[in-house]
């Protein structure tokens, strides 16, 4: 799942006005983005299951760090305390809830891969309720979450005062513009997952 | 690879449509008021 996370990030704008988008399309993927450097350490890395032809879902992710249980929720803490220096105590929360809300969406869809404790500690069992088996249900989520989340950012947008010196009309003009733009955003990054690209 | 690059490309232009609004005027007092 790529485009649902950001679909959530996006709604929740919706109720956290003041942050800005892109730190929360930040956030949703920032597991993600620390699995990035981990995996080039090769310290985490995924298998194709079938290697010959790699599919949207179509893998098994061993990151036993940053997709651990406690580990997110460590990551999500301490991004979360730093961004509350800037955006202050309800903005951190805010961003340590929404990174990990990527967690909480990947335990959907993921086969059983991820770890309750950091490096799979104790050997206990893996979690995941393998919503990726059945893609069409998978991709229909995360759909479904890119188009909540932009109908929730469209509706709050809509509320915005235009600033003084430009025309209602314009500020309409800008919110269509933000919203369709991110929109057809959302929809590339599902639509290029989808394919495997 | 695309994939990456669509994020990246949704993180810049994504974030910089968003910028453009002014959601530093939010009230959330008075959007909850509008709604009620």
């Amino acid at each position: 799942m790529i485009a649902g996370h950001f679909g959530l990030a996006t709604g929740v704008k919706a109720g956290a006005p003041r942050l800005p988008l892109w730190a929360l399309l930040l956030s949703t993927f920032w597991l993600d983005v620390i699995f990035i450097f981990l995996f080039a350490a090769g310290i985490e890395g995924l298998t194709q299951i079938d290697p010959a032809h790699p599919s949207y879902g179509g893998a098994l992710i061993h990151a036993y760090y940053t997709h651990s249980l406690v580990g997110a929720l460590l990551i999500a803490a301490i991004t979360g305390g730093i961004a509350g220096l800037w955006w202050g105590r309800q903005g951190g929360l805010v961003i340590a809830a929404v990174i990990f809300s990527h967690w909480l969406l990947d335990l959907l869809v993921h086969r059983p891969d991820l770890p309750i404790l950091p490096g799979n500690a104790g050997n206990l069992p893996l979690l995941g309720f393998g919503l990726w088996e059945y893609p069409v249900f998978s991709a229909a989520l995360e759909l479904a979450l890119v188009l909540v989340g932009v109908y929730l950012y469209y509706r709050r947008a809509s509320q915005l005062p235009a600033p003084s010196g430009v025309a209602p009309s314009q500020q309409r003009g800008r919110v269509w513009l933000a919203s369709v733009g991110t929109l057809l955003l959302l929809l590339l990054v599902l639509t290029l997952d989808l394919l495997s690209l | 690879m695309w994939t990456i690059f669509a994020i990246v490309l949704l993180l810049v232009v994504g974030g910089w449509l968003d910028a453009q609004l002014n959601w530093s005027q939010v009230n959330p007092k008075s959007v909850k008021e509008e709604r009620r």
